[in-house]
């Protein structure tokens, strides 16, 4: 039986991009409060690591998807914000588009045999 | 039952034993995670606030500050492991900075073994001019020993104590001009070359042709001396800093 939070290592790989652009299309944001919110979101699923997390940041700002800025905030430290740019709005509709034709076929496929997949 | 000044026997002992602060264990893994090649100061800095940020929500939880500082840093993963990462990312920066290093190690070995044989050089010259030609020799190895001897010293003091404290300080200024270093150091070494070419032809004037001949022989003997023994420093120097790297690699 698998357990479901043992999600495969290349799906989370896989799933940092969009997650993180979506993340920052709702407002912008810091590191950590991004792992925080990955872990709200999947219900403690995704519990993302910092080694996995910034690297992808920095390959997002380097391509210019997103922008950083160091920052305090009135009643906190100094932290590194990072804002959506329009790039990233664009590049965020293309990976959205992705993965949603990606999971209408799946869809299809496990509709195509239902009987097959009933919830146990 | 509590102490006199209010405190429990716990505390007091957790206190005596356990001098752990925050920003002490922040600084010493500063210190470590800036000696890693793939991680920028930027970097750090950013994964310092993190680390608060973690320490905070864990002390929140009810862990010590240690256990909850200990815990984040376990989470950020080793230092090695964020250089794999950001290495990754930035791989041409890395082999940038090992290139300028290389460099800037070439000229400077450059600039002290053409100090050491201009000194050399000047002081056979003006023993030659002015001592008896009996002690000449006696002369000339000490013009060629003792630049070398201050130089080591020099160079021991400095990675002693100088290295250590202003080392990042020093990297980043010398990162920020590395071009106009550069042609600092070539201009001093020309210079230095043409002032012991302008002694020597000086000198070579007011000896007779044998004894010019004498100290011709004493410079070339010693600069043939100088030469091999830095080579071979190099070489043990090289072999035993490729293998620290090796261990530190296997650790």
């Amino acid at each position: 039986m698998h357990n479901i939070s043992m999600l495969r290592k290349d799906l989370v790989a896989a799933s940092a991009r969009p997650l993180v652009l979506s993340i920052l299309a709702e407002e912008e944001s810091y590191g950590y409060a991004i792992i925080q919110r990955v872990k709200d979101l999947s219900g403690g699923v995704l519990q993302w690591t910092e080694g996995m997390l910034y690297p992808v940041l920095h390959r997002l700002e380097k391509e210019g998807l997103i922008v950083a800025e160091w920052r305090t905030p009135d009643s906190g430290r100094k932290r590194k914000y990072y804002r959506l740019e329009t790039e990233g709005k664009a590049a965020l509709k293309a990976e959205r588009d992705n993965w949603q034709a990606v999971d209408a076929t799946l869809r299809r496929a496990w509709n195509a045999g239902t009987t097959k997949f009933a919830t146990a | 039952m509590k102490t006199e000044d209010g405190t429990s026997p716990q505390t007091e002992r957790t206190n005596c034993m356990n001098t752990f602060t925050l920003e002490a264990a922040l600084e010493k893994w500063r210190t470590t995670a800036a000696a890693s090649e793939g991680i920028s100061k930027d970097a750090i800095d950013e994964m310092e606030v993190h680390l608060r940020d973690s320490t905070t929500e864990l002390e929140a939880n009810g862990l010590s500050p240690e256990e909850a500082f200990l815990i984040a840093l376990r989470r950020l993963g080793s230092c090695e492991n964020l250089d794999r990462e950001f290495s990754a990312v930035a791989s041409l920066t890395v082999w940038k900075r090992r290139l300028f290093w290389m460099l800037l190690g070439f000229v400077d070995i450059t600039a002290v073994l053409t100090i050491i044989s201009v000194i050399g050089g000047i002081g056979t010259c003006a023993a030659a001019t002015l001592a008896p030609s009996a002690s000449l020799p006696i002369w000339s190895i000490l013009s060629y020993v003792a630049p070398i001897v201050l130089f080591a010293i020099l160079g021991a003091a400095t990675c002693r104590w100088i290295v250590p404290i202003f080392s990042h300080q020093i990297v980043e200024e010398i990162a920020k001009h590395p071009v106009l270093f550069s042609i600092a150091i070539l201009v001093i070494v020309l210079v230095l070359r043409v002032i012991s070419y302008g002694y020597t032809a000086f000198a070579a004037q007011s000896l007779s042709v044998e004894s010019f001949g004498k100290v011709a022989t004493h410079t070339t003997i010693a600069g043939i001396a100088i030469g091999t023994l830095s080579l071979i420093a190099v070489c043990v120097g090289l072999g035993t800093l490729g293998k620290s790297l090796g261990q530190a690699k296997s650790s």
